[in-house]
Formats: C-alpha cells, structure tokens, sequence
C-alpha cells in the first residue's frame, strides 16, 4: 500500500456512520455518547499496566478481562472493580467471549507476542477497535495480513508504541524534519541489555493454567516454566530484543525520517547468540541498515536512546525524555520538553479520539507494520549471518531465497491471520 | 520463582555467528562428514536437552550458503532424520531448518508426514513447507486434504489458503461442511483467501447456511474473497460481491467493510 492509498483509506474510514455499539444502546448498555467500552486481554504485567492508564481516561469503561491464568484475570478484575467500586467487571477465560460481547467497543491486547496478530485479526472480524501492544507481529507477513484485515474491516488499529504520542520524541522529529542538524545522516538506536536463559524442561501444566492457549500459533511443545517465563527469549513464543525495543525506535526513526511507508534496503551486522538454553534470540547486536538515500540506521545494545547524526550537527534523546543536541543552539527559541517513555495517555487519547472520528491512529497499521519489518530484516539477516538486501515496495528479499523463505510460518491451527 | 531464579542466573555463554564476507561468500566450508556426525547428533534431542547440538547443525546452516553440495549434504540427512524414529522435538527442529533452506529433495519427506496420525507431526511438516515455492509442495499438500485430520487439515487447509492455491479450491469446498468445526471453520477462511470464481459461489451458498457459526465464517471469507479480487484487477466481481454484503442484513463492521470496498478504487469509484 503507498501513502495515497491510505490516505484514501483515511478518508472513507472518516465517513461518520459507525458509531461505537454502547453508543447505540446495544446490549443493554447505556448509551452516553461519549464512553467508550473496552475488554482487556492479556493481565500480565504490562497489561495491568496499560489498563491502568486506560481506566484513568474519563470516558473509557472497562466491562470486562481476560486471561489464559485464572489468578491474573481474577486479579486484574479485582483491580478493575475496586476502580469503579462495584463488582461488574467480568473475568473471562477465552478471549471468544470477549470480542463476541456487542456492549465492548475496543479491546486492548497485551498478550504474549505470538497472540498480538492473531488477537487483532479475531477482534477486527468482531468488529472491534483495538489497542495492541507491541512487537505486533513475529513475521512480516503478520504484518503485511494485519494492515489488510484492518483495511477490510475499517478498524480504527493502535500499535502500543507510546512514543509517538509523547511531546519529548515529537518535538525531536519536528527539529529534525525542520533541519535543524542539516541533512540526516545516521540514526543510531540503543537497545539495552537483555538476557534470560535456562532449560525448558517439561514439567505438569500448573490448575489454573490453559498453557494450549498461551502456546497459541506457537509450534507444540511441552510445558516448562522457563517456556513460559522466558517467552520473549525463544523464536517460537517471541521476538526477541530488536522487534521488542524497535517498534519504538523504528517507529520513531522512520518518523523523522519522513520514511514510515517504506523502509531501508540493507541489513547487515552480527548479534551473540546464546550458545545453550532455551534462549535462542539474539542477546546483544550489532546491525546496520541503510536506506537507497544513504541514511544508515544503526542498531546496538547500548543504552536505551536514540540519536540523530545530520551534516550540521546532532540531537540525542534517551528512553527518560532527556534531549541534549549540539550545537546547542539547536535547541534554542523553544521550551525543550522531557516526557519520560512510559507516559501514555496522549496514545490513548489518540485511539479514542479515532474511535470517534474514524480516522487513522497515529500508529496505524501500515506505519507499524514497516517499522516491524525493520527489525524483522534485521533478525534475519542476524539468524543467516550475513547481508540480506531488501526491496520495501514488493516487499521481498532480492536475490535470497532463504530471507524469503523467512517472511512467513505456519501457524499451530485454530489461529492464523 | 524458583524455576525462574534459575532460569536467571543461567550461565551467559554465548556463541558469536560467523560472519560471511562482503560478498557474501563462506567463511569456512565443512566437509560432508562433519554435516553428516552433526545431523546425527541431533537425532535423540529432546524438549529441555541441551541445544548445543542443535547450534552445531544451525552454525553449518549458515556456513553452507551459497555452496549447493553442501546445502543438498544437509538436507539428506534431515530428509533421513524426518524418515526416521527421531523424537517429535527432534522432527520440529528439522523442520524449523527446512523452512528455511528446503529444496524439491525433502518434499517426499515432508509429504508422508503429513499423512501422520499425530497433528503435530503434520504440522512440522507444514512449518517446513511454510514459503517453499515448488509445485511440488502445493501437489503435496493436495495430497495431503485427504490423508490427514483433525488439527492436521485444519493446518494442511491453511497453508494451501496462504499459498492460494487455486486448484484445491474444489476439494477445500467439501471440507466446509465437515463436521469437525475447526477443520471446516479453515475451510472457509481459505475460500476467501483462494478468491477463484467457484470459492466465491460456495462461499455465496454457504451464506445460507442454517448453521450461524457457518453464516458467520462464510460473511468473513465472502468480504476477503472480494478484497482477493480487487486485488488481482477483478474489480467488477469485487464490485458485485461488496454490494451484496453492503445491502445485507450482516452485521455492521461486515457491511462497513463492504461501503470501504465499494468506496476504493475496486467498487463506486468505478
């Protein structure tokens, strides 16, 4: 999809005949115009996390949670209830009795990585809005599936990359796109650290865990609690570092790059690897990618900041919100803001808003999606070792079958997108 | 916690990938035996079990790119694994590498598993045949529809549905009225997917079915056989399909989709 037909896209979902079903009265709820209803799926940490600043908007009504592990869901419906002070929220166990629910308008996946694609294309069938958590997808055809599912459905679709709601990394595009370091050169990332190992050995599912359901797309395998605690660690549960930090960072890049519809067409660098374990993912890694206008993206396991290089200078901000720039002057004539990553109401407040309006979320699908297929192309060409080059219009290696090869899996049935 | 305070504290060793060249060329070539002793390493691996044996396959994997002889070296001896008593675990694994570097040489292989009792086994195979161009492949999992069951066709119908396979269109439309609800929930889903001529009137039929959860799926195949269409340039007959769904009586996101349709290039605007 190019950017005209996604503004055209933009433009129909604008067309004010939908309104959220609690609006209409529907399901016996009562119909405020201004509340949105939402069903949360997924109770772990960052689930509790993002339903907390979801509670904290005036018009969201949460109805009801969701959760393979009873003790999570049970608990997230405590919180949800002591909120509201009553004890209508429902703790539901399959995420099917939440998206066929007609009085839920949105729903906010923040499951395990494998379930983000397979979640958003069910609820996009059940004609929900979504907020879905990041990395969005494990393959690019994940990606490429959602963007076309949210297109066919007209779902009003928000990517959990805060960061572009957040005035701190917003007011660095702007400079940038601005010109105030000249013409971009590089864009250096820093992932962090990251880490976990151990050996999945299979042990009893625990009462009150339907591990087939956690395991979700995932290829069988027998449980362990390394498995299921080290998930993000394993090409079969999860993403690994550079899909988990990057759809911030590439996201972000791309953004002031003025490049979020395409993508770079080179990959190339190395990562370590755990030699034993369960852990399979890269653990540190040492990427470059370059775009055709030569502007080079540059990803490491330093610490978690971003950094612009242009002809006339340089503008650095870290995961905290703190911008620094040189020459300084760069930073002059305007309030220099410093928001620190996790704030997220302003992405929240965005996804309503488009709930309302109908159109795009400022991290609408296509956006994710090339941002995810950057860090994709960059952990292929880690696992083959070598340079992949990458054609972002047809959306295909050039000349490497086994890149190509890599675009897609198959899916353990029932779930596929 | 506890599982987990070891799983933390488990020792970083860590493996550096050899990296290839600038041209892309191989840094160090090992000889038929060596892939030979490293695949046979392999063949009791289980879940749990060290991986380093598993590394050691993965490692030569890399090395081989590029060199024909030593790629088909490797996958005669996954074809020979996947032949074998190898553990599922094992079997998985193999897969896992096939996907990636499979040729026309370990489709038979492949193809026999998918006539396995054990869905699991059919579905490693079908992770290996995930992207593999060869007609082979889709002649294998035609095949395939009726060899397996259960959650095995479920994923034999997907995969087929992925690689649109227009000449199963026929033999997946018999599957949708099968009376394993999963295995005909795929069934129609691939339908749309597929988007021939005959997908669309089954999935037009399947529109009236008496059975609500068929009516459903078949609404859902319907609206994606109509977007398949737009874009392939059938937009006449996505066209034809968008307005049925938009004057409906389906659901409102259904025909919300079927207005966008009608609104982009491949309906009104034409």
């Amino acid at each position: 999809m190019n950017r005209r037909d996604f503004l055209r896209l933009g433009a129909v979902l604008a067309a004010p005949y939908i309104v959220p079903s609690s609006v209409l009265g529907r399901g016996g709820a009562v119909p405020p115009s201004e509340r949105v209803t939402l069903g949360a799926i997924g109770c772990g940490g960052r689930g509790k996390s993002d339903l907390r600043d979801f509670l904290n908007e005036k018009d969201v009504r949460c109805l009801a949670v969701c959760d393979c592990w009873a003790e999570r869901r049970n608990r997230m419906k405590a919180m949800v209830d002591a909120h509201y002070g009553n004890k209508d929220c429902v703790a539901h166990r399959f995420h099917e009795e939440v998206l066929g629910r007609d009085d839920i308008d949105v729903v906010l996946i923040a499951t395990g990585d494998r379930w983000h694609a397979v979640l958003s294309t069910l609820a996009a069938k059940a004609g929900k809005d979504i907020y879905c958590e990041k990395p969005s997808t494990l393959t690019i055809a994940e990606g490429r599936a959602l963007v076309e599912t949210t297109k066919r459905y007209g779902t009003v679709w928000q990517c959990g990359t805060q960061r572009h709601s957040n005035d701190a990394f917003r007011f660095v595009v702007e400079l940038i796109r601005g010109g105030k370091i000249g013409k971009l050169r590089t864009i250096t990332t820093g992932f962090g650290g990251w880490g976990g190992n151990g050996f999945a050995t299979p042990e009893p599912v625990p009462n009150g865990f339907d591990y087939d359901r956690w395991l979700g797309q995932a290829p069988w395998a027998p449980y362990s609690p390394v498995r299921v605690n080290l998930w993000r660690n394993n090409w079969d549960t999860g993403a690994g570092v550079i899909p988990d930090m990057g759809a911030h960072y590439f996201d972000f890049a791309q953004w002031a790059h003025d490049s979020e519809l395409t993508g770079p067409t080179e990959f190339q660098g190395e990562g370590e690897f755990p030699e034993d374990g369960f852990a399979n993912v890269p653990f540190t890694i040492n990427v470059e990618a370059r775009y055709a206008d030569g502007v080079r993206v540059l990803m490491n396991s330093g610490p978690k900041t971003v950094r612009f290089d242009g002809d006339e200078g340089w503008i650095h901000i870290t995961d905290a919100g703190e911008i620094t720039a040189k020459p300084k002057s760069i930073l002059e004539g305007r309030p220099v803001p410093s928001v620190h990553w996790s704030y997220m109401a302003g992405h929240i407040r965005n996804l309503l808003d488009c709930v309302r309006s109908r159109k795009l979320t400022v991290s609408h699908p296509e956006i994710a999606h090339r941002a995810h297929t950057i860090a994709h192309c960059a952990d292929i060409s880690l696992r083959l070792g070598r340079k992949v080059r990458w054609n972002p219009e047809a959306e295909r290696f050039v000349g490497d079958d086994d890149a190509n090869n890599m675009l897609s899996r198959t899916m353990r049935p029932p779930w596929r997108v | 916690m506890k599982h987990l305070y070891n799983a933390l504290n488990f020792p970083m060793a860590t493996f550096l990938y050899p990296a290839a060249d600038a041209a892309g060329s191989v840094v160090s070539v090992p000889a038929e035996a060596k892939i030979k002793a490293a695949v046979a390493a392999i063949r009791g691996h289980d879940y749990g079990q060290s991986r380093k044996p598993l590394r050691a396959v993965e490692n030569l994997i890399n090395q081989t790119h590029g060199n024909a002889k030593l790629r088909a070296a490797i996958e005669e001896e996954f074809v020979k694994v996947l032949e074998s008593e190898a553990t599922l675990a094992c079997k998985q694994f193999v897969c896992q590498k096939l996907w990636i570097i499979g040729t026309r040489a370990s489709v038979p292989a492949l193809a026999e598993m998918l006539g396995s009792a054990n869905s699991r086994v059919v579905e490693a195979a079908c992770y290996a045949l995930s992207r593999h161009p060869s007609p082979a492949v889709s002649s294998a999992l035609r095949n395939g529809l009726n060899k397996s069951q259960g959650s095995g066709l479920a994923a034999v119908i997907d995969l087929l549905a992925d690689r649109r396979d227009s000449q199963s269109a026929g033999a997946i439309a018999k599957l949708t009225r099968s009376a394993d609800a999963p295995v005909a929930d795929a069934a129609i889903a691939a339908l749309g997917k597929i988007a021939t001529e005959n997908a669309a009137k089954v999935l037009a039929d399947l529109r009236k079915s008496d059975s609500p959860r068929c009516r459903i799926a078949a609404n859902h195949a319907y609206l994606q056989c109509a977007q398949e269409l737009e874009a392939r340039g059938k937009f006449a007959r996505a066209k034809s399909i968008y307005e049925r769904l938009a004057a409906s009586g389906e659901p409102e996101h259904i025909r919300r989709g079927a207005r966008i349709g009608l609104t982009r290039r491949g309906g009104g605007g034409r």
